[in-house]
């Protein structure tokens, strides 16, 4: 064997250069997250774990990220079906609409959101009508996640929804159907690992959110004040207690990645191989 | 019963047919791909929608384009099996054999018994908690024949039911469709570019050629007068083509088939013309014959095959020009002495050969 032709030294050459960039690139993402959590003592987390002020932004984020995440599902499932079944003018303007959000710096978002839903905005008197108060409410932050998490949600759920098998459709259609039948029996079972990819995904955004939340709602404690945002408080004042925030939110984001790399293959083996056992398959 | 008439165009293809499948009875959709088998069958199931004609189920119009009828599939009692059987893969064989049930909002004690019945009668009830994907290919095709009957439909469609097996499953799972079919009281329509199939199916043939219907009729009538290039070539008769040269006299014409001049009964046409010459009509000797036979050609024997079944029969392939086929017992092969190289004389009757319709 020739180990040593020009081509091997290609071979080599080749190898040694992707796993080189590929161990340079994990540890430069690795090493804030290690930095983090070796600042992360037993000590200052039990000491912080319990502080009303953790205890406060804990609670709101959750209960936002809840909230915003549910608004999204309930709306952009639907967009999600229709973009992905239907074609009719205009919709590639609407499919950049839903977007958007995605690659418009959050501060923006948050400019625009006080613009439009903001005391003196294009809805604000309307707003104000109803006795409804967006800016500096908790409201308001359920508002700037929904508009932020919204395209994180919608493009997986779109891409799911336009996978499903056109045959199985027809074959839906032709045992009686309805449209609305056919949804929720076939396409959006069959769809799941990309709702769920979505749902994860949405839920991170929703919780890192930061910019537009800032910008459009303010940092009240208690109202306002987010995890992320009072991360950013902290830095200034506690550190530790900016640790603490920090390793609370990278152990929620972790989890929520877990659950969306690893769900779909273990939730269909689940339910695949817990069924009661049957005869053994013929062939 | 079935009635259809209908014209659809995609693209430079247009399908243009017309064709009955009555009740208790399959009627196989035979032709080649791209004939157009497979968007028939989806007119007739509602899935897509002709631009021209109509379509009535056991009296019912489906499709009415004068009228602007147009039922969508679920208000169609059509029973549809498509290709691949495409089952729901999330769903057990029970769920989806109930799957018409349920989509049809029935009340939740019909949807058991009806499914239970599907599956009894289809022997499935022991692979009831099944995926498709835990199935055979022969299995499969059980499970979504079971879910298309289980509402009981007017018809029931079936796209190549057994294209997406192997061969060697194949055998096996035709034999069982045979049985299934088998006392069917809705019309069946079959749809295969098998030939082998459609007789094996078919109570009616009919033969679908670039969109259009070439021959239709029973089984019988299929295989004794076969009608088109493609169920000659199946059936292994002598297909030519040839050119009409001159006026007809005494009731034949006079055919140009590449340097050989054929008579033929008067086609009451001119110009390009196919011919059939069924192998049995074709009568061999090794001297130029003196009979009564219009058409003889002469060339060396190329090859003699036994023809099934039972190879009492021998298949000899003369290179003539054009080349024929002639089927002939063994013993006369025996008795002319015929081999390969062996130079022979083909003669065959005007009578006996078949013009094609355009």
């Amino acid at each position: 064997m020739d180990t040593g032709s020009p081509r091997d030294r290609e071979g080599r050459l080749w190898s040694a250069w992707v796993v080189t960039t590929t161990v340079a690139l994990l540890a430069f993402l690795g090493l804030p997250l290690l930095g983090l959590l070796s600042r992360a003592t037993p000590r200052a987390l039990l000491s912080h774990l319990a502080d009303p002020r953790v205890l406060t932004a804990l609670e709101l984020s959750l209960l936002t990220t809840l909230t915003a995440t549910a608004v999204v599902v309930l709306f952009g499932t639907p967009a999600a079906y229709l973009l992905a079944t239907r074609s009719f003018p205009g919709k590639r303007g609407i499919e950049a609409l839903i977007e958007l959000p995605m690659v418009l710096p959050p501060t923006v978002a948050g400019f625009a959101l006080l613009m439009a839903f903001g005391r003196a905005g294009l809805a604000g008197g309307a707003l104000r009508a109803l006795g409804i108060s967006l800016p500096y409410t908790t409201l308001g932050v359920i508002v700037a996640q929904v508009f932020m998490a919204t395209p994180f949600y919608v493009a997986p759920a779109r891409a799911g929804f336009g996978g499903v098998d056109r045959r199985l459709l027809e074959a839906a259609d032709s045992l009686h159907a309805s449209e609305a039948f056919r949804f929720f029996h076939v396409v959006l079972p069959l769809a799941a690992p990309a709702i769920r990819a979505g749902l994860a995904l949405s839920a991170a955004r929703a919780l890192g959110e930061f910019g537009a939340t800032i910008t459009f709602a303010g940092n009240l404690p208690g109202t306002t004040q987010t995890m992320p945002l009072a991360v950013y408080l902290a830095l200034q004042t506690d550190l530790d207690l900016a640790v603490v925030l920090s390793v609370i939110l990278l152990v929620t984001s972790f989890a929520l990645l877990l659950g969306l790399r690893s769900a779909p293959a273990g939730w269909m083996g689940a339910r695949f191989h817990a069924g009661t056992p049957g005869p053994p398959p013929a062939r | 019963m079935l009635e259809l008439q209908v014209r659809r165009r995609l693209g430079e293809f247009v399908l243009d047919a017309a064709l009955t499948a009555p009740a208790r009875e399959i009627t196989v959709l035979v032709g080649e791909s791209g004939a157009g088998k497979t968007t028939l069958l989806r007119l007739v199931a509602g899935l897509a929608h002709p631009d021209e004609g109509r379509i009535t189920l056991e009296g019912r119009v489906l499709f009415d384009h004068a009228s602007g009828v147009r039922l969508p599939p679920r208000a169609r009692a059509v029973g549809y099996v498509g290709q691949e059987y495409t089952l729901f893969p999330h769903l057990t064989v029970r769920d989806n054999v109930a799957f018409g049930p349920r989509a049809s909002g029935l009340p939740a004690a019909e949807v058991r018994t009806r499914t239970d019945a599907a599956l009894a009668r289809f022997a499935l009830a022991p692979l009831a908690r099944r995926r498709p994907a835990e199935l055979s290919g022969g299995q499969q095709q059980r499970v979504a024949i079971a879910r298309a009957l289980v509402l009981d439909p007017r018809i029931l469609l079936l796209d190549e039911p057994l294209s997406a097996l192997d061969p060697a499953t194949r055998r096996s799972v035709r034999i069982e469709l045979r049985q299934m079919l088998t006392g069917l009281p809705c019309a069946t329509l079959f749809v295969t570019h098998h030939p082998g199939d459609a007789l094996a199916f078919g109570d009616q043939i009919v033969v679908l050629e670039r969109g259009r219907v070439t021959q239709s009729g029973s089984r019988d009538a299929f295989v004794r007068h076969p009608r088109s290039a493609y169920v000659a070539e199946f059936l292994g008769l002598n297909l030519l083509e040839g050119e009409v040269l001159g006026a007809p006299s005494g009731g034949l014409v006079s055919v140009r088939v590449g340097e050989t001049r054929l008579a033929i009964p008067d086609p009451g046409r001119s110009g390009a013309i196919r011919l059939l010459v069924h192998p049995r009509e074709i009568v061999l000797s090794r001297e130029a014959p003196s009979g009564s036979a219009r058409n003889v050609l002469g060339g060396p024997v190329t090859e003699i095959l036994p023809e099934p079944p039972g190879a009492e029969q021998v298949r000899v392939l003369l290179g003539t020009h054009p080349p024929l086929a002639a089927q002939v017992s063994r013993q006369s092969a025996d008795l002319l002495g015929l081999a390969p190289g062996v130079w022979a004389y083909a003669a065959f009757k005007a009578a006996g050969v078949v013009v094609l319709p355009p």
